[in-house]
């Protein structure tokens, strides 16, 4: 018996007629299930995906590393041009033992292309929105003409103002968070589960799942875990695996009356509009925070919290600062 | 050598337009030509209604990726129905893993939705006594007796030995008209 003599004969005629007829009918495939099958399959094949980007960088990192390791490219000492790829973890400065680990040096900006950006709008504290869009995710946009316009300066400010420190000022348009720390310009974006956007050249990317963090911030693995206090909440590093943030280098804790951060050592009460006092040093501070901000997920506003006022911890520092 | 794409017609020739990324025409055409057979043929193999939207794009989706790797002798369509048989296969496999995790946590599973799609009386039919064959005997007879391909094809499409597939198929066909003699007894019984 083989495919050629087909045989089509096979217990009572009836089945067999019943199994032509069967194999006759024609095929209909409603439409709805066409097109929607065909959306998702385009986009799951030609949108550019978030693997190839990551899997870019891990190449770029990988071929960097093995450059760096077969002596192909100068170390320290010699200026050579770096990628702009997640970057690995900078030599420890002290002793191994006593250190924390460090995220490596900040790279020097590039110059912003202002070709399609329309004037700068300098508000009362002397940033632009137009120039705090210094680079859309590297991963996902290389070009800065593709840059989408930065939102109106009208939108909801949060303002972290510190005796003796510039006043750091970012707006909140719809889940995208854009603005300056210390020059650096800060573009990250909330959806879909993920923080994701630039602070200056470095990618970060991070997976939001329930109470926990996960991801990578200029190429670092970093971790966060939030706990829910009696009367709030609060941000920890993540402590049941491996991160690169030594332990309470951005802690943050809210609840309704105060906000507490490692950097200020005394919370801060809750005033008009934000919070305000005096931390441990004796410097007065003041942190406004605009309704639209409370309405964000804990997870993610403690984050974007603890990533701007932990800015000067040695742990934090290099990303920032590089307009200093 | 690779497929390619002239005109809707895919044969086996030169590297692909439909292979290089961002070619959405000729991956349209790909699609707009094989989806009616996908879609047959999961539906054959017991992929109830609610799920083929997602087997055809899972079964889609690795053709195209596996399109570099297509060497090209095999015909495009033994191809094609490799994909659709194993998918179909894990698709039953994770209704019945669901099945039984919701069984045990006493759960019903949940309500299939009414058949909408417009079928012939002798499709139906078929269709009902084929869900009383063995996935492996429904698979055989669905190809030869349905799809009509060769013993030869059906070996390579199912990665078996002509012999089983010989085999699988006169026990098929044993089984079909045996649940078939059942259901006309039933049907005389209950009269």
């Amino acid at each position: 018996m083989t495919g050629g003599e087909r045989p089509r004969l096979f217990g009572a005629e009836e089945d067999r007629r019943l199994l032509d007829r069967a194999a006759a009918a024609a095929t209909v495939v409603p439409e709805r299930l066409r097109l929607e099958t065909r959306r998702a399959l385009e986009t799951r094949i030609f949108s550019p995906g978030r693997f190839r980007g990551l899997g870019l960088g891990l190449a770029v990192a990988l071929l960097g590393g093995s450059a760096l390791a077969y002596g192909l490219v100068a170390g320290r000492g010699a200026p050579t041009e770096q990628p702009s790829g997640p970057e690995p973890l900078a030599p420890r400065a002290g002793p191994p033992a006593l250190s924390p680990p460090v995220l490596e040096a900040p790279l020097p900006e590039r110059p912003a292309r202002r070709k399609r950006q329309p004037a700068p709008i300098r508000t009362a504290t002397g940033w632009s929105p137009a120039e705090a869009v210094g680079g859309r995710f590297t991963m996902l946009a290389e070009d800065e003409d593709a840059l989408e316009p930065a939102p109106a300066s009208a939108e909801p400010r949060l303002l972290i103002a510190r005796e003796g420190q510039p006043e750091v000022g970012l707006v909140l348009a719809a889940d995208r968070v854009v603005g300056r720390v210390r020059g650096t310009p800060v573009d990250l974006t909330i959806e879909g589960g993920q923080l994701r956007g630039t602070l200056g050249r470095r990618n970060v990317w991070l997976w939001l799942r329930g109470h926990e963090a996960s991801g990578e911030i200029g190429g670092v693995p970093v971790r966060f875990e939030l706990v829910e206090t009696r009367d709030g909440h609060q941000l920890r590093e993540g402590f049941s695996v491996r991160s690169s943030l030594p332990y309470g280098a951005t802690r943050v804790e809210t609840t309704a009356t105060s906000l507490s951060w490692s950097g200020c050592g005394k919370p801060l009460g809750a005033i008009a509009g934000g919070y305000g006092g005096r931390c441990a040093s004796g410097a007065e501070s003041r942190v406004a925070i605009p309704p639209r901000w409370q309405q964000l997920p804990a997870l993610p506003r403690l984050i974007l919290l603890s990533l701007f006022l932990t800015e000067r911890d040695p742990a934090m520092a290099p990303l920032f600062g590089a307009g200093q | 050598v690779r497929i390619a794409v002239h005109g809707g017609a895919v044969t086996k020739g030169q590297p692909t337009a439909l292979h290089r990324a961002g070619d959405l025409t000729a991956w349209r055409d790909f699609y707009e030509r094989y989806l009616p057979l996908v879609y047959r043929v999961a539906g054959r193999m017991g992929v109830p209604d609610s799920e083929l939207g997602d087997v055809c794009q899972e079964v889609f989706l690795r053709a195209y990726r596996g399109m570099g790797a297509f060497r090209g002798e095999a015909q495009v369509g033994t191809w094609l129905y490799t994909i659709v048989v194993r998918e179909a296969a894990r698709a039953r496999r994770a209704r019945v893993v669901r099945t039984a995790l919701l069984a045990l946590l006493g759960r019903q599973p949940p309500e299939v939705a009414p058949d909408l799609v417009a079928r012939s009386e002798a499709a139906r039919e078929v269709e009902r006594v084929l869900g009383g064959l063995k996935p492996r005997q429904r698979e055989v007879l669905v190809l030869f007796d349905l799809e009509e391909r060769t013993l030869e094809e059906i070996a390579e499409i199912l990665g078996c030995p002509l012999e089983t597939v010989r085999s699988r198929l006169r026990l098929a066909r044993a089984e079909f008209s045996r649940i078939r003699a059942r259901e006309a007894l039933a049907r005389g019984g209950s009269r």
